[in-house]
This record gives C-alpha cells, structure tokens and sequence, in this order.
C-alpha cells in the first residue's frame, strides 16, 4: 500500500512533510523516555517483522496481492509515538533497499501508514479494551489497517483533481476515488482480518513474556 | 492543373515502418508478476507533458524512440495505488542508455539486507546509549 515516488503530487507532498517533521522531531523525544535499555533489542526485532510483513506480497482473492503493514503491532506494544518513528525507518528502509514507497512519498506514506495506523490501532485498543481484549486487538488491527487504505486511496485519488499537465491530463497518479476507493479498500479487507489475527498472535507472545507496554501486563 | 495536383488524403491515416533503436524497459512485482496492460506516461528530459503515453503490453513492457539526451522517466500506476517510476539516462549522441535506479538485488537479498540495515541501525542507538551512561557515571 506504499505509495511510490512518481503517483503524487508536490502539492500533496511538500504540506505532508511540514505536518510530518514536527511529528518526528517530538516522536524522537518520547523514544528516550518510552524504549529503555532492555526494550531497545526487541523494539528492534519488533520493526523487523514490521517491515517484512509490509514487504512481502500475498496472493488475495480476485487475482491481485497486497502486503500487510505492521504498525498496529508496533503500537500496541510500544505505544503510537514509538510505533510511528519506528515505522518511519521502515518506510525509508523500503524506499532505499526493496523499492518499495519513495523518498518524495515517505512524508505521505509515513503520516497515513505510520502515524494515522499506529494512533488508530492505539485508540481503538485502549477504548475497547476493557470489553474484551483479544477482540480490542482484532478490531483495533482491522480498523486501522481499512483506516490506512482508506486514507491512500483518497489521497490517491485527490491527485488528477490537484496536478494536471498543460492538456489537462493528469500529471501524476490518472485514477480518481471512483476507481481508487474500491481498487484500494476492498482488498485491505482480506489484509485487516489477516494481519488482526497474526498481530493478535504475537501481541498474546508479547502479554506472557510481558514484553509489552503497562495496558497489556493489565490484561495478560 | 487538376492531373498535376497531389492526391487529397487529408483524412486518411497513412503509416510507415521504420527501423530504429528503442528503449525497452520491463516491469514486474516483487513476487515475479507484471503489471499487463496497465497505464504508463513516458516524460522526457524536463518535460511536463508526456512524450508518450498507453498501456503496458502482454510481456509487461514499455518501448519508446527517446529523441534526445538526457534522463527520461516512464510511470506506471496501477488502480490499486501500486506504481513505479523507472528513471532512464540517455547518452548524448547514441541510444546508450543507464538505469541509476534499476534493480540489482533479487527480493529476497533486498529484504535481507533491509532486515541487516533495521537491527545494525537499532544496535548504534544501543552503542551511543551504552557509551552516554559511561560517559555519564565518570
């Protein structure tokens, strides 16, 4: 679901980096205080899987292939702000290594994958958390990941409306929200419930070894 | 006057074949698949306006006959948000042309090596931690 260099717009890119570096920069000061020494090593591994799971693709019904994104997991056991800059590394990582996203889209990709995914994963956990855990992890992995799509595929989809060539054609990504919101969404359905599962697995790894963040050892 | 005039053929659509070089850039996914028949735009060196534009063809491929030096870029957006953007120098004076951005790394090579970047990235963080409470205690 990364957007690639080339499909957007400056107009879209440029005011996504001033929102994104601030939120970087005070991301970089909650790291300090909230990944301790003895949490560093697993924050690490943890980002691993984050950005294997977001780099290999899956077969889905209908003949296409996604990947799933990983940053809910993050933040549930490291918390949104941690999950956020950790993810960032992921993204610049695929841009650099596997050609996967972009640099002039990691503003974009980082805000709507990263932060918009990890708070909504964290939010939506801790608000149904104390109904029933296990599925405050399923439905805060699944809305987060339709949240994303959803935020891609109108981000996409603005682009023909806002950067046209001198004929009017568009200029970067040719498909608006007519095309963009089916062909992005629908799919992140299968992804959502597969990725709810696999992070509900590793979250519960994470309870018993009490890996994770104070929210979770109360639930363990 | 009427014998001698060319023949009118204002509305018929002529052609002819040429022979020349063309660049020819192939397309895939991670996983080996191709994004058959999907839309691409060829830009030329600086130009805002596409040199060309259509539609992949069966073997995943775009061609095009750049016409001067310089670095041309060929986008390709699929519907589902996936997209690529092959940036291609093109020599003056011949038709050589160098991928600056081409792959060289099968995938699971890549990911490896991404995988090596995250944990060596995290253990310099763990170092300069390491090295800052030495520093600390004196």
């Amino acid at each position: 679901m990364h957007i690639p260099d080339g499909l957007i717009s400056p107009q879209t890119y440029l005011p996504a980096l001033v929102l994104a570096v601030p939120l970087w920069w005070w991301a970089g000061r909650r790291f300090t205080a909230a990944v301790g020494d003895e949490a560093l090593p697993r924050l690490a591994v943890f980002t691993a899987l984050a950005f294997l799971l977001s780099s290999l693709m899956l077969p889905l019904p209908g003949g296409t292939s996604g990947h799933a994104i990983g940053v809910a997991l993050l933040a549930l056991v490291f918390g949104p702000w941690v999950a956020f800059l950790a993810y960032t590394l992921v993204l610049v990582l695929q841009a650099l290594v596997t050609g996967a996203g972009g640099i002039t889209a990691l503003p974009v990709n980082a805000l709507v994958l990263g932060f918009v995914g990890a708070w909504a994963a964290w939010l939506l956990f801790h608000s149904l958390r104390r109904v029933q855990p296990a599925f405050a992890v399923l439905a805060a992995v699944f809305v987060s990941v339709l949240l994303s799509a959803l935020l891609v595929a109108l981000v996409l989809g603005l682009q023909p409306w806002i950067a046209r060539a001198p004929d009017g054609s568009p200029r970067f990504f040719p498909f608006d929200w007519s095309v963009t919101l089916p062909a992005i969404v629908l799919p992140h359905v299968f992804i959502g419930l597969g990725e709810a599962v696999l992070t509900l697995l590793v979250w519960r790894h994470a309870c018993r070894r009490r890996w994770a963040s104070v929210a979770c050892e109360r639930e363990a | 006057m009427s014998i001698l005039a060319p023949p009118a053929s204002g509305h018929a659509l002529l052609h002819q074949v040429l022979e020349g070089d063309a660049v020819l850039v192939r397309f895939h996914f991670s996983d080996g698949d191709r994004p058959y028949f999907e839309t691409y735009q060829v830009l030329g060196p600086d130009d805002a306006r596409p040199f060309q534009t259509g539609r992949i063809n069966a073997l995943g491929e775009v061609s095009f006959r750049p016409n001067r030096p310089g670095r041309w870029k060929v986008i390709v957006a699929t519907e589902d948000g996936h997209g690529a953007e092959a940036r291609i120098d093109v020599d003056p004076g011949s038709l050589a042309v160098a991928d600056p951005g081409g792959a060289g790394l099968a995938q699971a090579a890549r990911l490896s090596a991404g995988v090596g970047y995250l944990l060596g990235a995290f253990g310099i963080v763990a170092l300069w931690r390491l090295q800052r409470a030495r520093r600390s205690r004196g």
